[in-house]
């Protein structure tokens, strides 16, 4: 999890200054090509804009984590809104109301936490890019965006299992842990589920928030529409 | 035919002059800044996706024309003034107009 903090954007933000002035000082005054002038260019044109290139790529990877970032796209309206909910009690709104997912409980929840999770998260993320614009999602009024927008692939409990481990004597207790502990561990049984512990934004499952409904085409709308 | 379009290359580059390569740079460079500060100023996913993709492309092409432009520099010799447009005096052809205009 990416925590570089505001600074790396002001500093982006300060070589994109310095960066645009030295251009700009070249510009309007026009100076002798000498070779003072040719490393000033050499530090307007290639060094800022290198760092302000680099600091802001981060920061802008940084940005793609927060929970407004998610909710910027209209689609993801009732999401934002239940998760930041201080009444709700989801399982989104319970877990964004802890310190530890904080501003990034989106991003905390729905990360690949496999080798190469980080790239394959922003991968999956730029496909969501490409269906709101170009897949039509841009278009949807709410009601239809609940009906045909589905999460990708069904949840991997490895998530949950970053912080709730399954080796805790707690959990090993309850029964139902215990009885389906190789099931969780394939995926077979998953922990946002109605009959465990609900699922994590329910508004979306349907007028009783309790499953899957169907799509106008007749078919379980499980996955991304095309 | 490849010997024609080279040297039709040759000859587009020569009639810029070095001056007007590094403006250009210059501005291109401007926009490139422009899009990336955008994406820190106002994160939403596309000024972010267009600042780590185009922004970046545009910033390595404003970095291309500054070194095409100092190699340009370079090749061109000091006897040349930098904003002078055509080749430098050494590679030119010895009964060129420029030449005899400089003569007289």
């Amino acid at each position: 999890m990416p925590h570089a903090g505001p600074w790396l954007g002001y500093l982006a933000l300060a070589s994109a200054i310095i960066a645009a002035a030295i251009l700009l000082h070249f510009l309007v005054r026009k100076p002798a090509l000498d070779l003072r002038t040719k490393l000033m260019l050499l530090l307007g044109l290639g060094v800022f804009p290198t760092i302000t290139a680099a600091t802001s790529t981060v920061a802008g990877m940084e940005a793609t984590t927060h929970r407004k970032f998610c909710g910027s796209c209209h689609t993801m309206d009732d999401h934002f809104g239940n998760a930041t909910d201080p009444d709700a009690q989801s399982l989104a709104a319970r877990h964004s109301r802890n310190p530890f997912f904080g501003d990034e409980s989106c991003y905390v929840c729905h990360a690949d936490y496999g080798m190469f999770g980080y790239a394959l998260t922003k991968m999956g993320g730029m496909k969501h890019v490409y269906y709101y614009y170009l897949g039509g999602y841009r278009g949807m009024s709410k009601e239809e965006s609940r009906r045909e927008v589905h999460i990708a692939k069904p949840y991997d409990n490895t998530n949950c299992r970053q912080c709730h481990t399954t080796t805790a004597h707690v959990w090993r207790t309850v029964p139902d842990h215990q009885a389906m502990q190789a099931q969780l561990a394939a995926n077979k049984v998953s922990c946002a589920s109605p009959g465990c512990h609900g699922y994590a934004h329910p508004f979306s499952k349907g007028p009783d928030g309790l499953g899957a409904h169907l799509a106008p085409s007749g078919r379980p709308a499980v996955e991304h529409a095309p | 035919m490849l010997e024609r379009l080279r040297g039709q290359a040759i000859k587009r580059l020569q009639r810029h002059s070095v001056i007007s390569l590094i403006r250009v740079a210059c501005y291109v460079a401007l926009v490139g800044l422009a899009v990336m500060a955008a994406s820190i100023l106002y994160p939403a996913p596309l000024p972010v996706i267009f600042a780590m993709s185009i922004g970046q492309v545009i910033g390595i092409v404003a970095f291309l024309c500054y070194l095409l432009s100092i190699l340009m520099d370079v090749v061109r010799g000091t006897d040349h003034a930098a904003d002078a447009p055509g080749p430098a005096r050494q590679y030119r052809e010895p009964n060129s107009k420029s030449d005899v205009s400089d003569s007289a």
